[in-house]
């Protein structure tokens, strides 16, 4: 008897917890699927819709140069996913992609770091970051990780944005995507949960002198043009990560471009460790969940 | 009168943040810099450019807290306001702040103007954190953003 009520009571418990541990990204799951739902949406048939997606697009641009018919998983390309024009010289690079030497580099950076090696004995974990530090109630990034498992082991830091850390990162998204692993961000606890939200906040508030939110350019204003490029969508934005960027003739980390893009709204940005970039970034992966990691990859 | 106008608006700015708005003390909030007008207190005609710049700091300085700081062209606003502080001392009609990374920069303005954009510079940053309090969620799909 006493058997049985110990063992309904656990049943019970565990039930009770997962419930609530389903609760906790109950917001942030509407959040996604509404994201992927605008963006099929979006691209269903962009001349059909022009007035409510596109308003400032011309019938050439619509017609010519966005593709159709997109489902979720095609927007882990960014921009690629829908642009014709700029897909052919895309693929060309991928043909013989300028990041190969980065990926061997961080793979010797790995394999002579003994610390790095005990910290990621499985380096297959690109898709698991950033997660929620439930103890240090506390966002941790790839970036955040490797630094500390340095630092731990007597070793200096390394650069957050470039080097380094972009070259280790690069062998790591690289190892996950040939283990064809996916976006896996998890939301625990109510910690966790505040903390996307206040990343959530960050991306779709107007900042700086342009009085921009990300969400100006890559939810609204994304596939409309800038100048000659088209704006990426935030579906995805964080699969491919690090990338090699023509403009910097080099490879950076997630945290390198979001500093630019927040320069770009016009305010001085958050420091790439920071307590906002590592939120915004929680954020961000989140919308990805359920997407295949692609990186490292090539940008302009 | 152009005494008058500066101690009106250096009051505003000390009666601001001596907490008699009813915010909290030691630094000008989000919400007690929406009820300022920059027409008024980043005016250099009327306050002179060393009211204005006072305010530019006050504002700037509470921005910074906020994490907010204005950059343009690479130059933050606290490197706009340092240099106008030197030009007012110095007496030059132009200045050129340092940038971010503590070299010169491309900018180039003349003082009175800097003076002006540092000070709404500074507001703004903080009128616009206050104004996203309750504008942020217009912009979400699923929750705000309807299309």
């Amino acid at each position: 008897m006493l058997s049985k009520i110990v063992k309904s009571s656990v049943v019970v418990a565990l039930a009770t917890c997962s419930l609530y541990a389903g609760d906790y990204n109950a917001v942030a799951e509407k959040d996604r699927k509404a994201l992927i739902k605008y963006f099929e949406d979006k691209f269903a048939d962009p001349e059909k819709n022009s007035m409510t997606f596109f308003p400032y697009s011309t019938e050439d641009e619509l017609k010519n140069n966005i593709k159709k018919g997109l489902k979720h998983h095609d927007f882990g390309i960014g921009n690629y996913a829908f642009n014709k024009a700029g897909v052919a010289t895309y693929e060309e690079v991928k043909e013989m992609p300028p990041y190969e030497e980065n990926i061997e580099k961080g793979q010797a950076l790995y394999e002579k770091n003994k610390a790095l090696q005990a910290c990621f004995p499985d380096v297959t974990i690109g898709g698991d970051y950033p997660y929620f530090d439930e103890k240090k109630k506390d966002v941790v990034t790839l970036t955040s990780a490797i630094n500390k498992c340095l630092t731990d082991a007597g070793q200096e830091k390394w650069n957050e944005k470039k080097g380094d850390m972009a070259d280790l990162e690069a062998y790591i998204a690289y190892e996950t995507m040939e283990a064809g692993k996916k976006v896996n961000i998890k939301i625990g606890s109510a910690d966790a949960a505040a903390a996307y939200e206040r990343g959530k906040e960050y991306y779709y508030t107007q900042r700086g002198y342009l009085k921009l939110s990300c969400a100006n350019c890559h939810v609204q204003g994304a596939a409309q043009r800038v100048r000659n490029e088209s704006l990426s969508q935030l579906l995805g934005h964080t699969t491919h990560f690090p990338v090699y960027r023509l403009k910097w003739q080099g490879l950076g980390t997630l945290e390198r471009r979001m500093e630019g893009c927040v320069k770009d709204q016009g305010q001085n940005p958050p420091k790439t460790n920071s307590k906002e970039m590592k939120e915004l970034l929680y954020f961000m992966a989140y919308m990805s969940n359920g997407m295949a990691v692609d990186g490292p990859d090539i940008r302009k | 009168m152009k005494k008058i106008y500066s101690i009106a608006a250096a009051s505003a700015v000390v009666l601001s943040l001596t907490g008699c708005t009813g915010g909290s003390s030691g630094s000008l909030t989000p919400a007690q810099a929406y009820k300022l007008d920059q027409n008024n207190v980043c005016n250099v005609e009327k306050l002179g450019i060393e009211t204005v710049i006072a305010n530019a700091k006050t504002y700037n300085d509470a921005a910074i807290k906020e994490n907010v700081e204005y950059r343009r062209l690479g130059v933050n606003n606290s490197d706009l306001i340092i240099a106008v502080e030197a030009a007012i001392k110095s007496g030059a009609k132009m200045v050129n702040p340092k940038d971010f990374k503590g070299k010169a920069s491309k900018t180039k303005l003349k003082t009175p103007y800097a003076a002006w954009r540092a000070c709404t510079f500074g507001l703004n940053a903080l009128q616009n954190k206050h104004e996203a309090k309750s504008t942020w969620r217009a912009a979400i799909p699923g929750d705000g953003y309807k299309y």
